[in-house]
């Protein structure tokens, strides 16, 4: 019986050998020739790439937009995809499988794949607003979609401010080139220091930036140039993830940096040295009236 | 290759010559290539039995492993071309036929002709080779590419166990595990004795 069985096996991966195509010497030629062409001309491309990507070595984006559908949710629920909600007053850094890596600003939400294995590009959705530096991959694009629009990523690393809640949204490029899609299919670049201004999804503006001042947060720091009051309390509301009521409507700008390390107490009190404001805090938040 | 090719490289260890096509070493690639192209070109088969198209996921394996300027340094050079290739024939069938999808196995291919021819009617080895072919086919998916990695293929433990992403010492369970499924399926409670001395043989 032993013997016989070691008879039969053995005689059964002979038999799985025989079942084994062997390839034709030409049509392995061939195929290799194929391929030898491919990879030269690949490396060809990528001289030319480098060169491009040189001249896009580093992107910063700034943008703002709308929510998602909230059903999108269920489909995240993979195991392929992981989500992250950031807590109202708190930031976060989180690195993508391919090695880019993102801070996250207070509130955000962010789907992304846990590999990008399998797929020919590399796409993440936002909710709120992150920096981002992408990890150069000149053959899977990187791709962030929000509801209202996306953006394509030419270069590494960009910031991207897009908050349900606001019908406003912004893309600011700091380094390097991305390509914003907006609702209605319409096309805009942006190159260092521009800024796309989008209104519900749509593209409405490209303008001039210090796009520095748009991505100091993930340094801490807010930097603000002739910024109206108003805007720069939005942003104070969502960083620290507290009410700032405004008690009456105060049309001044401001120019100045604050330090998002102080407490929203201390920073309120800065702002009220050099603008017209008076603040109090109760249990619903700040209230800021005009002194 | 062709004649010029530096023939330095054709006893060549797969991790030296890996090296060499970090390095950007296109005839090194050619000479992988040549090693590995007929057991790639049989594993794809495995999967899908469509020649063409596992070539073309051959072609775009080594396109990428040539092409690739960040090339990992240290792998398992056979492992890494194995797993790649599956994961690319995935790709292009969700890409290309998604209606297949759902067939995307591994299978080892049937041939009556040949059994026949092999094993004879009067065969005393026939009944138990049958018997063995049909036990075969009800392995787990895992269980039957270690079993076809290490007997048709050839590959050591440690290949076979990062072809499948796992460890060696698993890698080696696996196979045992295969084969005391084999007994079970058999019916046969002396089986696993000669298993046990089959696994040292081999």
């Amino acid at each position: 019986m032993e013997s016989r069985f070691f008879s039969a096996a053995r005689r059964l991966i002979t038999y799985f050998k025989l079942l084994e195509v062997v390839p034709e010497r030409d049509e392995s030629r061939l195929l290799w020739s194929r391929i030898e062409r491919d990879v030269r001309r690949k490396k060809r491309n990528r001289k030319i790439m480098a060169w491009s990507w040189s001249a896009a070595a580093a992107v910063a984006v700034a943008v703002l937009c709308f929510s998602l559908p909230r059903n999108e949710r269920q489909s995240t629920e993979s195991g392929l995809m992981a989500e992250l909600v950031v807590p109202m007053g708190e930031h976060m850094s989180l690195e993508l499988a391919d090695g880019s890596s993102l801070r996250l600003n207070s509130g955000t939400r962010v789907i992304y794949p846990r590999s990008f294995d399998n797929s020919p590009e590399r796409e993440i959705y936002v909710d709120g607003e992150i920096f981002i530096d992408v990890q150069p991959d000149a053959e899977h694009p990187f791709i962030v979609r929000t509801a209202g629009f996306e953006v394509e990523v030419l270069g590494t690393a960009f910031n991207v401010n897009a908050y349900s809640e606001d019908s406003h949204a912004e893309v600011t490029l700091v380094r390097g080139a991305v390509r914003i899609t907006d609702r209605a299919e319409r096309v805009m670049q942006l190159e260092p220091d521009q800024q796309a201004v989008l209104n519900d999804g749509g593209l409405s503006e490209k303008r001039s930036v210090d796009a520095r001042k748009y991505v100091s947060w993930t340094d801490g720091v807010m930097i603000f140039e002739g910024e109206a009051l108003e805007n720069v309390m939005d942003r104070l509301e969502r960083y620290y993830g507290v009410n700032i009521i405004r008690e009456d409507s105060i049309q001044i700008s401001i120019t100045g940096s604050l330090d998002l390390n102080d407490s929203l107490a201390e920073v309120l009190e800065r702002i009220s040295v050099i603008a017209p404001i008076r603040v109090s805090r109760n249990e619903d938040g700040y209230h800021v009236y005009s002194r | 290759m062709d004649n010029s090719l530096d023939m330095s490289v054709i006893g060549t260890e797969d991790s030296a010559l890996w090296r060499r096509i970090v390095d950007g070493d296109i005839d090194a690639l050619g000479v992988l290539y040549d090693r590995y192209y007929p057991s790639l070109l049989n594993y794809g088969l495995k999967f899908i039995a469509d020649r063409e198209f596992v070539k073309d996921a051959v072609h775009d394996l080594f396109v990428r492993v040539g092409g690739n300027r960040s090339l990992k340094k240290d792998v398992v050079v056979s492992s890494y071309l194995f797993r790649s290739l599956k994961n690319i024939l995935l790709n292009q069938i969700q890409r290309k036929r998604p209606g297949q999808l759902e067939a995307f196995a591994f299978n080892l291919p049937d041939d009556d002709n040949i059994f026949d021819t092999l094993f004879k009617s009067d065969d005393k080895d026939r009944e138990l080779a049958i018997a063995l072919k049909s036990a075969l086919a009800q392995l787990s998916e895992n269980q039957k590419q270690a079993l076809y990695l290490r007997y048709v293929g050839g590959f050591s433990h440690r290949e076979i166990a990062a072809m499948l992403d796992m460890n060696e010492q698993s890698s080696m369970n696996l196979v045992h595990r295969a084969f005391s499924k084999l007994r079970k399926l058999m019916g046969d409670e002396k089986f696993f004795l000669i298993v046990c001395l089959f696994l040292r043989t081999f």
